[in-house]
């Protein structure tokens, strides 16, 4: 009769340890792919639609309904700003020695924001010799509040990373780009 | 990541007073495995972080060279369009020059009679409006009566042009439709 088999023929081989050498391997070719697909550009876009000529018989007539609306309009030149806007007066700020003043433009541009919040129109006009860094900068200062602004309103943190918070804290959202 | 778990356990563990045994020499005690644990935790994190992060920065767009844009506290992320740069040297339209700058501004002969119009510019768009119209009606995306052409193009410029420059170039791309302009911007980092 056989004997039983014992323990010691029919011991298993412990494991040695998990090969994860083909694991990094994966993970080393994942990160390359992702390192060099995914460049980080921190590039974003400004939306600046060009002014629409009124061409149809329909166009003209809503154009002249909408006479009453709150017009903001900067005239930006080598030695500062101009604000032109609906019910108030042309109000010039002069270049400083070091840039130009876009702290008390921004104060002003909330300052006409408050007498229609609902107006987001604004429209820049350059003259020849400004650079475009510039237009830039006025559209920076024209369209969103920052936190210390008057009416400033801090954004939900459960919208935080949302595109809905785009929507809090705008100032003059749709800037075009005029004197074209 | 447990390191013990992982190949740790190769050269610690069982260690006892005393000579070890022949059975603990064949079993690897005398040299030390690689401690693969660790360098494994530092790629898993680095990889879920690229991967949290591939949605929010993947893009087809590309920055052209010898461009410096300028910088703005805009979110928007760029979207694949019909992709126009600025630049010192040229006016380049997808990779391809079109017009060459020089001192600033682009050569009388290259505009037209309005002076305003850049000639070889408009012709260019005329024909990126013209092809994207011909897909789309070839693929079948536009209903009858639908507007099918946006008419949006990217503008890279760089931040030193001046806008005598800049409006010969926006008003080229306006008279030949293109009127959704969106302007390429380096992305201030404290807003």
């Amino acid at each position: 009769m056989a004997s039983s088999p014992s323990k010691k023929t029919h011991r298993m081989k412990p494991l040695e340890g998990l090969n994860l050498t083909p694991f990094i391997d994966m993970i080393t070719c994942l990160m390359f792919f992702l390192l060099m697909f995914a460049g980080i550009i921190p590039v974003v876009i400004i939306d600046a639609p060009l002014p629409k000529v009124a061409s149809t018989s329909e166009e003209v007539k809503k154009a002249k309904e909408d006479e009453n609306r709150f017009e903001v309009t900067v005239a930006i030149r080598q030695d500062g700003f101009t604000v032109k806007s609906t019910g108030s007066s042309d109000r010039t700020f002069p270049k400083t020695a070091a840039d130009y003043n876009y702290a008390e433009l921004r104060k002003y541009l909330i300052q006409l924001h408050g007498r229609k919040t609902a107006a987001r129109e604004i429209t820049l006009i350059p003259s020849d010799d400004v650079t475009y860094d510039v237009m830039v900068q006025v559209m920076d200062v024209s369209r969103e509040l920052k936190l210390g602004d008057i009416g400033y309103q801090p954004v939900p943190p459960e919208i935080a990373a949302k595109p809905e918070s785009m929507q809090f804290n705008r100032l003059f959202p749709d800037v075009s780009i005029g004197g074209i | 990541m447990d390191a013990a778990g992982a190949g740790g356990g190769l050269s610690s563990g069982k260690a006892r007073a005393g000579r070890p045994t022949s059975r603990m020499r064949g079993k690897g005690g005398g040299g030390s495995a690689l401690m693969l644990a660790s360098m494994l935790d530092i790629l898993m994190s680095i990889l879920f972080f690229l991967l949290k992060n591939y949605s929010a920065v993947l893009s087809d767009f590309t920055m052209g060279k010898d461009i410096v844009l300028p910088s703005s506290i805009a979110k928007i992320p760029p979207a694949a369009h019909l992709n126009l740069q600025v630049t010192q040297r040229a006016i380049i339209l997808d990779d391809k020059e079109i017009v060459s700058i020089i001192n600033g501004d682009v050569d009388r002969r290259d505009l037209y009679r309005d002076g305003v119009t850049i000639v070889r510019l408009a012709q260019a768009l005329k024909a990126q409006k013209d092809k994207s119209q011909l897909i789309q009606s070839k693929s079948g995306e536009v209903q009858k009566g639908e507007q099918s052409f946006t008419g949006t193009i990217v503008m890279q410029a760089d931040k030193n042009l001046k806008f005598s420059l800049l409006k010969k170039v926006i008003y080229t791309a306006g008279i030949t439709d293109f009127v959704m302009l969106k302007l390429a911007v380096l992305k201030k980092e404290d807003g």
